[in-house]
């Protein structure tokens, strides 16, 4: 009863008082699910709770609905896109429907799976399932751990503010920086403010025919080249401790941007452009260092300078530094104005710069496809109209800063105009100002407006590099789909006894495994067929988390995967894919790719197990050839062999092959498999492949369709069963013979090329 | 695919008792719960129909549905619009800042939250409409940009 009323609490609140008074007494709720469209497919919210007598469904202002399960025979999800049914039938007829976008489908899986089981009468207990990652309890209607899973923080502050933490661990170079600029300011100031005693006590006297005691001369003369002496050692010192903090910080922010990539899933690659990436990590990186380099600091001493040119003007006539400040005013509300504007275009200019880039690093690895359909004249025309791209988002800024500049410079020069106006009236009404004060004003004024200048560029910077640290946040931010786990579980050296539990998995809204269960002992070989797209690759990404599963559980020697720390699990497993990637390097490198510090020995070791030493040593350089960025030096096969010692190398206990050796010709294919024959001994295995006769050593053959298994067992037993497998084993036995059927010549599709 | 013609087949459309949308083709063989699906949903959405039985296996192919018999075209309509979701939005009422970004928008099939992965999830179809995806792979359309009002043109050109 307890239970009952726990899971009418988990109701949404609105809807509690409505259901409870339709539940008979000792009814209990078994699950629900929040409809989110109407029949027009409008967002309205729908109710649907499914309990052990009834299905009740609710929308505000309707009352509730109801039908006897005794009435209803089944209840069917359907998906199509985003977009799903939940349809309810009876016994000769479809009895109602609800539908519903992707967002609470799962929810709806949930109640689906609820009535299959209370259907065949099977009372799930332990309906509050753990999450692996922290241990938490997970409640019924949820799928994702509600106590790890991170939430989308807003943030309060720009992006350039984000920045501070990276200057925190350098705050003492950080402040003698700014001390050095506050003293060398200070000391330029001196330089200015002689001016004064220059003109009043030197040039004036002179000028009217007087002496002048040339030791005074001297003295000030003296103290304007020394204050401009001091200046440029304290402005070099200032200048180098600023530009240390900043290149740093740009450089920790290089690092951070990268290593967080880094932790991201196959899910995050899959949906970014290479050049994208590589934009954000190199030119908006770099704009920052820019900023923080160039800007930022001439920005402080420049604000320094203003802020003690404003104390010595209004020391000396407060009058007359009210008037000089009147283009400020004007000045900040044009800063105001443009910078929106001017944000927009630096974004959109760093955009464009991606979409070049990107357009590079598309083509250049797909070069033999250009040359072969000849789209050179294309592909040249596509970069040349992203650079147009360009062209016009820095127009777009250079329009606002063309009108901007001139501006301020009109600005600068109608207050100087005022200053000596004003300067003027005030030496006609005989009030307390010298010459000397005056030609000191206006020089200092002079100069501040000329910062002013330079300031307002830093209006420009100040949005150019927030667009570009927007930008490299958005990488940061990103929290990976594939986490660490809150409370891990050290894997340690595995044995490889894997197991899939109920494992259902989509890519967005579409679904490509369904319900799969198995068990792979410890050292077993178990070979994955199907046609191409069944979803073997798939499987095998779940295994070695590349994804996380969306329903179910896959746990290797009695652990959830999601328990362990991911690097320290994949230590474990060695993978073969397809297509074999080498990195730019020797070869020696690349097959000690997963285990840096492996010695010669191992590394002739694993290459001779994979047949690859006999090729490594025809070439000049043997095992310190290097080989080009995707390996183009070598054939397909030659790839593969020293991918598959790579794999070896790190002696995994689970061993992942898929369709390791499809490139490869079938002599090749036959001195792998006998290197393999050994290599497989005490590891789990599972080998994906298209041509049946890889997998004669396999102890079980798994035959998946459409995202399920749909037989499994020894090959002699799949063959004498005449089933899914025997099927394609006589396709492919018989590919010289017409083909009968449509699954068959898929099939056969895919061999065609091996062969 | 042998079965898929381009011209315009013989057949019949509707719905059964169950709900299920039935194709009784040429041969006037009953195909129970088949679903309509556009070949070029964004670039040509009015032409090159497909009829697909419940694997997404062709049947037939309607290269112009201005063609058919207008019982037939009416049942394909409402078909292909049982299916089709793509909420209008006609005002962002408000978006958080940062990426992933929580929108609250009005659309022309009501108000709806929901969140917005990152930029890369706005794409701009070669007609300038916009097509926005969310976290849960729920598309929505911004037909024209111009048209919307200035606090959601603002908010909308943060994400652009
Ligand atoms: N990254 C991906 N994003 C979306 N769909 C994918 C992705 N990878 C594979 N698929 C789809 O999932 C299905 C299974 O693919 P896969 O597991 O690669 O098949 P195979 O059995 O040939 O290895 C295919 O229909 C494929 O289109
Ligand atoms: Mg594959």
């Amino acid at each position: 009863m307890s239970n009952a009323e726990a899971n009418l609490a988990a109701l949404p609140a609105r809807d509690q008082a409505p259901i409870a008074s339709q539940l008979e007494s000792g009814e209990i709720v078994l699950s629900f699910v929040e409809c989110d469209l109407d029949e027009n497919l409008h967002f309205t919210r729908t109710l649907v709770v499914l309990t052990d007598r009834h299905i009740f469904s609710h929308s505000d202002n309707t009352p509730v609905r109801s039908w006897k399960l005794t009435d209803c025979a089944s209840l069917k999800l359907s998906l199509h896109g985003a977009l799903a049914q939940l349809e309810l039938f009876g016994t000769n007829s479809r009895l109602t429907h609800w539908r519903l976008t992707a967002h609470v489908v799962a929810s709806a899986r949930k109640l689906v799976r609820k009535w299959d089981a209370h259907r065949q009468g099977i009372e799930e207990t332990s309906q509050e399932s753990v999450c692996p990652s922290c241990g938490a309890p997970m409640p019924m209607d949820r799928v994702k751990c509600e106590a790890c899973t991170p939430k989308p923080v807003t943030k309060k502050y720009g992006a350039l503010f984000r920045l501070l933490p990276f200057a925190k661990p350098r705050m003492g170079l950080v402040i003698a920086g700014l001390c050095l600029a506050f003293m060398s300011t200070g000391v330029s100031m001196i330089a200015t403010y002689q001016s004064k005693p220059l003109t009043n006590s030197i040039a004036n006297p002179l000028s009217e025919g007087k002496d002048v005691d040339p030791s005074l001369i001297r003295y000030h003369l003296g103290l304007l080249a020394g204050a401009a002496i001091l200046a440029w050692i304290l402005g070099w010192a200032r200048s180098f401790c600023l530009s240390r903090v900043s290149e740093r910080i740009a450089a920790d922010l290089r690092n951070r941007t990268y290593g967080h990539l880094h932790k991201l899933s196959l899910e995050f690659f899959g949906g970014k452009r290479t050049g994208d990436l590589m934009s954000r990590l190199s030119s908006d990186t770099d704009r920052i260092c820019d900023f923080l380099t160039l800007n930022l600091v001439d920005f402080i001493t420049d604000v320094m300078m203003m802020a003690m040119t404003a104390g010595i003007l209004l020391t000396i006539n407060p009058k007359l530094a009210l008037a000089s400040l009147v283009p400020f005013p004007i000045i900040a509300w044009l800063v105001h104005k443009v910078r929106q504007r001017l944000r927009r275009g630096f974004r959109l200019m760093a955009r464009a710069w991606s979409e070049m880039t990107s357009v590079l690093a598309d083509t250049i690895p797909g070069i033999r496809v250009v040359k072969a359909f000849a789209q050179e004249s294309r592909e040249v025309a596509r970069y040349r109209k992203s650079n147009e791209t360009i062209l016009e988002a820095n127009d777009r800024v250079n329009i606002v800063w063309a009108v901007f500049g001139p501006t301020l410079t009109l600005l600068t020069e109608l207050g100087l105009a005022i200053v000596w106006a004003c300067g003027i009236a005030l030496l006609i009404r005989k009030e307390a100002l010298s010459a000397g004060d005056l030609i000191l004003f206006t020089g200092a004024i002079g100069r501040a407006y000329t910062k002013l200048e330079s300031l307002s560029y830093m209006a420009g910077a100040i949005q150019r590099s927030s667009a570009s640290a927007q930008r490299i946040f958005e990488i940061l931010d990103r929290v990976p789909s594939v986490s660490e786990p809150v409370r891990p579980v050290e894997p340690g050296v595995l044995k490889g006894d894997i197991q899939l539990k109920n494992v259902c998995f989509q890519y967005g809204n579409r679904r490509v495994l369904h319900h799969i269960d198995l068990k792979i002992a410890p050292g077993e070989m178990v070979g994955l067929v199907g046609q191409s797209g069944a979803g073997k690759s798939t499987l095998v990404n779940l295994i070695c988390r590349f994804y996380d599963v969306v329903e179910g559980s896959i746990s290797v020697d009695g652990h959830d995967i999601r328990s362990f720390p991911i690097s320290a699990y994949r230590k474990n497993i060695g993978v073969v894919l397809q297509e074999p990637f080498l990195f730019y390097g020797t070869i020696a490198d690349n097959i000690a790719y997963g285990k840096p510090e492996a010695t010669r020995e191992e590394i002739v070791t694993a290459s001779r197990a994979a047949g690859a030493h006999d090729f490594i040593l025809r070439l000049p350089e043997g095992y310190d050839s290097v080989v080009g960025e995707r390996g183009q030096l070598l054939s397909g096969g030659e790839r593969q062999r020293i991918s598959i010692a790579r794999a070896l190398l790190i002696d995994p206990a689970i061993l992942i092959l898929d369709e390791a050796t499809s490139s490869v010709d079938t002599e090749t294919e036959r001195e792998i498999q006998a290197a393999l024959e050994t290599l497989i001994q005490g590891r789990t295995t599972i080998a994906i492949a298209h041509r049946l006769s890889t997998l004669n050593r396999a102890n079980r053959v798994i035959v998946l369709e459409a995202g399920r298994i749909v037989e499994q067992g020894p090959i002699d037993e799949l063959l004498a069963k005449n089933g899914h497998y025997s099927r394609l084993h006589a396709a492919q036995f018989e590919a010289t013979a017409p083909v009968s059927s449509d699954e068959d010549a898929d099939e056969d599709d895919d061999e065609s090329s091996d062969e | 695919m042998s079965a898929a013609t381009t011209t315009t087949p013989q057949f019949d459309l509707h719905y059964d008792d169950w709900g299920r949308l039935v194709l009784v083709d040429a041969d006037g063989k009953y195909h129970e719960g088949v679903t309509p699906v556009r070949s070029f949903p964004l670039s040509d959405p009015e032409h090159w129909i497909s009829i697909c039985d419940s694997s997404t296996r062709e049947l037939i192919c309607i290269a112009n549905p201005q063609s058919l018999p207008a019982k037939t075209r009416e049942t394909l309509n409402l078909a292909l619009a049982k299916n089709e979701f793509i909420p209008i939005i006609e005002r962002i009422v408000h978006a958080t800042h940062g990426e992933p970004a929580e929108w609250q928008v009005e659309t022309n099939r009501g108000p709806r939250t929901f969140v917005l992965k990152g930029e890369d999830d706005i794409r701009t179809l070669s007609d300038g409409r916009l097509i926005v995806t969310d976290s849960d792979g729920v598309r929505y359309f911004i037909n024209n940009v111009r048209q919307l009002d200035g606090h959601s043109r603002r908010t909308l050109e943060r994400f652009l």
